[in-house]
């Protein structure tokens, strides 16, 4: 219980400095692209140009028009990119503050918040390619969209565990990194990103649906593309939502301590 | 009210090495249900043993002793960035580090910019920050060469900035880990006197140095620290003396 509070309390102070990791993240963004003309703009063209590029080669694999695919394909993406790079990053999450944790009592939570903030300023960028891809092919959106919000907040929420999770283990073992950009490429060709999962033989379907990938992508790209929330998705994304907060926060309780002597 | 309380304070450090890093070699010695333990792998040092002090506000204690005896270990600890392997250690009030004066500093960002954003992480509010940064930047004389990225900046120049920043504001609690005489004389005897300033205001000073000529200008308390224990703390006379005596 005692546990219980003191993790309470270092979230709400987390909370309550949110100024610290928004300005830290901002200007790690900026400095980024410091010297450059379009700036941050880099992230949308370059997410801009994948999605064109992959986008016209897809489309005519799979058989399908440009027109249905490309915002099937531009909103999978940009949650994509999301899921990569809290998975790559989360590697590093506590190991690239190093100075600042052997120097400043701050919380951890604060390093995680610094990194997946960064990561939902990129998104943000990335939306617009969405949103111009929407106007390009003329995606019709509906009340539905509205269930957009609960989605990526849980989407946010099972990215702050899955750091904690991954910043720890890769601290302390240096392999989980290597690892991790490993296998994110290949979890994105195994997760319907630019697939979906109708066109899987019915008896391979368990490829993507036991994937929590699939559902966490999903609960955020239906309501953009009009479709009701799936029931299964959600239930889905809450359970490991439930599972993996309490074992990251126990992981987090018994082992935080120990990351200042890993680095 | 402001107090640091240590007792029995035990630190053990471990130190890895690049195979104990390595998952592999965990997965192996889970697979072989632990018999081949190598301990060589990690060595564990006991960094700080058997600390039991305690200071209350207007207490200034100085900290001497040999490299590795264990100053900038306790110091670390005092902050909250260690914690103990065993023991109590309880402090109240808020705490202050000057333990790196370049942290957090960027040298695409402008000298400016960098004031701001040090500000930020040494745990200011954007209010505090934004009253305080104009006086910084008179402090730091570098007038307009603080709108020029700082990696243009002489090591002195980085260091001034940093001094600014990491001496601004009223901690409870000041930890400083040996850092005097930065920049050229006459910079020197000014950041010498705005480091006395912002310990004058502070509640409690604990400060590591070689100098006895610092320590007996600063503090009224001094602790020697050999091999991770106390061997003798009180009056910074009595103890210097004792000091002097002993090595």
């Amino acid at each position: 219980m005692n546990y219980t509070n003191t993790l309470i309390s270092e979230f709400y102070d987390c909370l309550k400095n949110s100024h610290i990791w928004l300005i830290l993240s901002f200007t790690e963004i900026k400095s980024r692209y410091r010297r450059t003309v379009i700036g941050p703009f880099w992230l949308t063209l370059g997410t801009a140009t994948t999605i064109l590029g992959m986008g016209f080669v897809w489309s005519s694999l799979f058989g399908m028009n440009v027109q249905d695919f490309l915002p099937y394909f531009a909103t999978g993406m940009v949650i994509w990119i999301y899921i990569a790079s809290v998975l790559n990053e989360g590697c590093s999450v506590f190991t690239s503050q190093a100075a600042l944790i052997h120097n400043i009592k701050m919380s951890y939570f604060l390093h995680v918040m610094t990194m997946i903030s960064r990561n939902v300023i990129i998104m943000l960028h990335n939306m617009l390619v969405v949103i111009i891809v929407f106007i390009v092919c003329g995606q019709s959106i509906n009340l539905n969209i509205l269930w957009f919000l609960p989605g990526i907040l849980l989407l946010f929420l099972n990215s702050f565990w899955i750091s904690i999770l991954i910043g720890v283990f890769a601290t302390r073992f240096r392999d989980v990194a290597s690892m991790i950009a490993n296998l994110t490429t290949l979890i994105m060709f195994i997760t319907p990103v630019m697939w979906k999962v109708e066109m899987l033989q019915e008896k391979r379907r368990f490829i993507a649906t036991l994937n929590p990938f699939t559902h966490m992508i999903s609960i955020v790209r239906d309501p953009l593309l009009s479709q009701p929330p799936s029931l299964e998705s959600y239930c889905i994304v809450i359970g490991v939502l439930f599972l993996g907060f309490n074992f990251s926060l126990w992981l987090y309780r018994k082992y935080i301590h120990r990351v200042v002597f890993w680095m | 009210m402001t107090f640091i309380n240590l007792n029995n304070v035990h630190l053990d450090f471990p130190i890895y090495n690049a195979q104990s890093f390595s998952l592999r070699h965990s997965l192996v010695k889970a697979a072989t249900g632990g018999i081949m333990k190598r301990k060589k792998d990690v060595i564990t040092v006991s960094a700080l043993k058997n600390i039991t002090f305690s200071l209350q506000c207007g207490d200034r204690l100085g900290l001497i002793g040999h490299n590795g005896s264990g100053k900038t270990t306790l110091l670390k600890l005092l902050a909250g960035i260690y914690t103990p392997t065993a023991g109590k250690i309880q402090t109240k009030g808020k705490i202050s580090t000057l333990f790196d004066i370049l942290l957090g500093s960027q040298d695409d960002m402008t000298g400016f910019e960098n004031l701001y954003l040090s500000s930020i992480t040494r745990g200011k509010s954007i209010v505090e920050t934004k009253r305080s940064l104009k006086e910084m930047a008179n402090f730091t004389e570098l007038g307009d060469y603080l709108h020029v990225p700082m990696r243009t900046y002489s090591s002195g120049m980085k260091l001034r900035v940093g001094f600014a920043v990491a001496t601004e504001g009223t901690p409870d609690i000041l930890l400083i880990d040996e850092i005097f005489g930065t920049g050229d004389q006459n910079f020197v005897e000014k950041s010498s006197q705005r480091l006395k300033d912002l310990i004058n205001r502070s509640g409690i000073l604990v400060f590591s140095s070689h100098s006895k000529e610092l320590l007996r200008q600063l503090c009224n308390k001094v602790m020697i620290l050999e091999h991770g224990e106390i061997k003798a703390m009180g009056e910074t006379e009595e103890i210097l003396s004792f000091y002097d005596a002993n090595h």
